[in-house]
């Protein structure tokens, strides 16, 4: 079914006034392009096309200051208390009928407070059916009808991908709209009529076995009791499992988004880095005082045992000293060999081989006394005098050494205060840190480690509930099948045996069409979108696969299997909007128009020609809408679009309440 | 609304009876019409496919 938007028309709506803006496909591709200023009102056509469809204006930036929708011109030239008309319609087509989609309120002009506003009447939506090869009759559908017809056309919930915002892509990766588009995808494939039918038929045997436990054995009743409870904790688990699968990824983009606040705050990188520095460099610092006051504590020590001895190695340096200086050391004479001399007098003497007579024995007599040291006690204090004099000048010399370890300490406890008192006013400012929105950068480093916690606690509970349904299902599997024997046995129940068999079977078959469908349509636009974002980017070797998982959430991986969606460019970005669009439109079996408000926007010179030469080929199949601004419209983009498609430019009237179209490029 | 096409081919590819897959596709189409009274309308189905059933094991 291919859809084409013939006209919009307004009354009395905000800046367009009441206007018509026709569209045609006279040049070979259905290709309409608007330029207008920024201010303009593209965006205001797009909130006009979701009011008729919607009853929502669901481009506004700032839903609660924004003007009535009745044109101001209207409103400042007329009276107080004066109803107007405002409508928007959208008229369209495809291969069967002429459909009109219109919407209209009744605006009152009133004063309050001095102050000028409007009141608006609670809209009402109308759609007219006309069939266009004379078959069958025309049809004016009104509220609820009329709403079930928009959806049918443009489900709301995937009205992204019919009316495109280009500055605003973040829509068509966020979890909360991934959970839409599957939900609408399973509303239009039927997959949730498949749903429905399975419910149904659940029911009815839960009924049929209830009759079959009443009317049968004691033991019937236990065990279809018994079966009913475990079916009933089974359904508990499943419904548990699935929220907690579907919470996973809110939470997982709740926390890429806090990251990304937290990448992007520069200022705040740079307090962290510092954080980072003055934490290490402190710690280095601790590192080096903590090993100079175990230098400092050992010195001190051996200082102590020092001084202790200090008294006798003083005594014994000075004992030394006098000895040498009365010329006793170092000993010239040996007193063990005049001792031995003395002993022996047959022995000649070691010097002149002659005998001791009586007054070389009475002369060594009076040496003798004179020696008062041997003379290994001599040399050993000889060797001694030397450590003695270096141990007494250790200790002259621990005062000043001390002072130097007193100093390099100061200067280390001066350099550890410094840095404390910088680190402390660096994490100061980093609690204290405003973020965007007034969120303080702490504040989010809270969030993620919340988050985090959270995540790790939902993992936990998907890997509890999963084994816990994989006990359950077994047990409910084997209580049908006691359940199945015990029908067996009974006799005279045959109707409604064969109902519950009928019943079981059919809930298998239509759970089995289910699982296949749904896993079918997954693969279906993932693969589609595959090709279209091939076709649609420039880069060749870079991206590898595309894949969309169970909830729908799309990931782009590059070929070392790594997920780069959140490093995709702005033009990246839009090159896979536009391929999961594409495959969103085929997957739902209509060939809806786009209506992209700044589509070539985010793109640079040579992938803005890019762009524009792709939404030129696809209008080729579709009808597509461009809301540009001259900028975006650049003479490359002109050059390509020239002959090839329908292009206007819009303006405002000179007092800026009402829009006025330009010329036809063609 | 017409069932779509890709259930239809699954239920075909299905090891089961013709008699079966009609009753699935009655079920889906009965469904589709947005019956308020599901029950009766499913029971109905069910009880005329097993006395098509019946019919077509009876000895000739």
């Amino acid at each position: 079914m291919s859809i084409f938007i013939d006209r919009i028309s307004f009354v009395n709506y905000r800046q367009y006034g009441t206007f018509d803006i026709n569209f045609s496909n006279d040049y070979g591709a259905k290709l309409s392009v608007l330029i207008a200023k920024n201010g303009t009102g593209k965006t205001t056509l797009l909130n006009a096309i979701s009011w008729c469809l919607y009853d929502e204006e669901l481009h506004l930036s700032d839903k609660d200051s924004t003007l009535s929708i009745l044109n101001r011109k209207v409103s400042q030239d007329n009276p107080m208390g004066k109803f107007f008309p405002v409508s928007v319609r959208i008229c369209l087509h495809n291969e069967e009928n002429r459909v009109e989609f219109l919407r209209k309120t009744d605006a009152l002009i009133q004063e309050r407070d001095g102050v000028r506003s409007i009141a608006c009447n609670k809209s009402q939506l109308t759609v007219s059916i006309t069939p266009l090869q004379g078959h069958g009759n025309s049809r004016t559908l009104r509220s609820p009808d009329a709403d079930v017809e928009v959806k049918r056309f443009f489900d709301k919930d995937i009205n992204h991908f019919y009316f495109f915002d280009g500055e605003n892509l973040e829509d068509f990766f966020d979890p909360e709209n991934a959970k839409n588009i599957k939900q609408s995808i399973f509303n239009i494939s039927q997959v949730t009529l498949l749903d429905t039918v399975r419910n149904h038929l659940t029911g009815l045997q839960k009924d049929l076995n209830k009759k079959l436990a009443e009317t049968g054995s004691e033991q019937e009743k236990e065990t279809y009791e018994q079966l009913i409870s475990t079916k009933e904790k089974c359904d508990a688990t499943e419904k548990n499992l699935h929220d907690a699968k579907n919470t996973r990824p809110h939470l997982a983009k709740k926390r890429e988004k806090v990251e990304k606040q937290i990448r992007d705050f520069t200022p705040a990188n740079d307090l962290i880095e510092k954080q980072r520095y003055l934490e290490e460099k402190l710690k280095g610092l601790e590192a080096d005082i903590k090993a100079g006051l175990t230098v400092r504590r050992t010195f001190i020590r051996r200082y102590f045992i020092l001084l202790s001895l200090f008294p006798r190695i003083q005594r014994t340096l000075d004992d030394i000293r006098s000895k040498e200086k009365n010329g006793k050391l170092p000993p010239s004479i040996d007193r063990t060999i005049v001792q031995k001399l003395l002993k022996n007098p047959e022995e000649p003497c070691p010097v002149c081989k002659r005998h001791l007579d009586e007054h070389c024995r009475k002369e060594l007599d009076k040496l003798l006394s004179h020696l008062e040291i041997s003379s290994k006690t001599s040399h050993f204090l000889v060797e001694i005098k030397g450590l003695l004099e270096k141990f007494v000048d250790e200790v002259k010399g621990y005062k000043s050494r001390l002072n130097g370890f007193e100093a390099v300490k100061r200067e280390w406890d001066q350099r550890k205060e410094n840095l404390t008192k910088e680190l402390q006013r660096t994490n100061q400012k980093l609690k204290e840190y405003p973020g965007a929105n007034g969120v303080k950068f702490q504040e989010l480093q809270n969030e993620r480690a919340d988050l985090n916690q959270k995540i790790n606690n939902l993992d936990e509970q998907i890997g509890l509930y999963t084994q816990t349904l994989e006990q359950q299902k077994k047990e409910c599997e084997h209580l049908q099948k006691q359940w199945n024997s015990l029908f067996e046995k009974t006799k005279g129940r045959k109707e409604m045996l064969d109902q519950n068999r009928i019943v079981t079977q059919l809930i298998e078959n239509f759970t089995l069409i289910q699982q296949n469908l749904e896993n079918e349509i997954k693969k279906e636009i993932e693969t589609d979108t595959w090709r279209n974002f091939g076709s649609l980017n420039w880069k060749e070797h870079t991206f590898n696969e595309i894949r969309i998982d169970e909830n729908y959430n799309l990931s782009v991986f590059n070929s070392e299997g790594q997920k780069i969606t959140g490093s995709l460019s702005a033009a990246e970005k839009m090159a896979l909007a536009y391929a999961f669009t594409l495959a969103i439109h085929k997957a739902s079996g209509k060939n809806c128009p786009l209506v992209i408000d700044s589509p070539l926007g985010r793109a640079s010179d040579e992938n803005r020609k890019r762009l524009a030469q792709i939404l030129k080929d696809i209008s080729k199949e579709k009808q597509v809408i461009m809301l540009v601004t001259p900028n975006e419209y650049s003479d490359e983009v002109s050059g390509l679009y020239k002959g090839h498609a329908e292009i206007r430019e819009m303006g405002l009237t000179p007092d800026e309440t009402k829009i006025e179209m330009g010329g036809y490029y063609g | 609304m017409p069932i779509n096409s890709k259930i239809i081919d699954q239920i075909h590819q299905l090891p089961i009876s013709d008699s079966e897959k009609k009753l699935m596709t009655n079920i889906l189409h009965y469904e589709e019409e947005g019956k308020f009274r599901y029950k009766t309308g499913y029971n109905e189905l069910i009880q005329k496919h097993l006395k098509d059933c019946d019919t077509e094991t009876e000895p000739q």
